[in-house]
């Protein structure tokens, strides 16, 4: 077998590395990757059993604003306040979470540092829900 | 979060009248619960770090919840 001792990698025509070879064995690559990928996401619960985060990503808080709206407060911020958000919900019955874009209150208005998320449907007072929320965009 | 801070919770009351409280989710373990406060909480809203037992489990009347420090 052969082993390439390379650190850096650059496109003829870039005038910068485009891909670097971390000695602990992490890649840090220019542009393509950033735009690309995930930069936030999470799933937590908020049901009668009280609130729990299951897991998450680039999350610093998810914060109980009242029943069936959440926000989530990114611990890294996005550039701009254009970054896409997918959300969803679970449980008993039927369920529908989705971003709050501020309308009919200003204070849930899409932020480069959180968002709103606002759930309904079956049982939804009770908030028996799983909800799931991932963002795309630029930071 | 810096250990024992993921026990903690930050509590406000909105301009809604409605009490918000802030569950700390940061995995770095140099990250305080009094940064998760700076970072949350509005400009000028007067919080309070609680142990998480403060926070009721029933959540049947969730907005008529208030907080008295």
């Amino acid at each position: 077998m052969t082993t390439l001792n390379v650190t850096n990698i650059k496109h003829a025509s870039s005038s910068s590395n485009n891909i670097v070879l971390n000695s602990n064995g992490t890649i840090t690559a220019t542009n393509s990757v950033s735009t690309e990928s995930v930069k936030v996401w999470a799933r937590f619960d908020m049901d009668q059993g009280g609130t729990a985060i299951d897991d998450s990503y680039n999350v610093d808080s998810i914060v109980d604003g009242a029943t069936g709206v959440w926000q989530v407060v990114f611990d890294t911020d996005f550039a701009n306040a254009n970054y896409a958000i997918l959300v969803s919900a679970g449980g008993a019955g039927n369920h529908t979470a989705s971003f709050h874009d501020g309308e009919g209150n200003a204070s849930y208005v899409q932020e480069t540092t959180d968002c709103w998320i606002a759930a309904w449907g079956y049982n939804w007072i009770y908030e028996d829900h799983e909800v799931s929320i991932a963002c795309f965009g630029d930071q | 979060m810096k250990s024992g801070d993921e026990n903690k919770r930050i509590i406000y009351t909105n301009s809604d009248g409605n009490v918000v409280i802030i569950h700390p989710a940061n995995k770095s373990p140099t990250r305080t619960i009094e940064q998760v406060q700076a970072k949350a909480v509005p400009s000028g809203v007067t919080s309070y770090i609680v142990d998480k037992s403060v926070i009721p489990t029933d959540r049947s009347f969730r907005n008529a919840w208030t907080y008295t420090p």
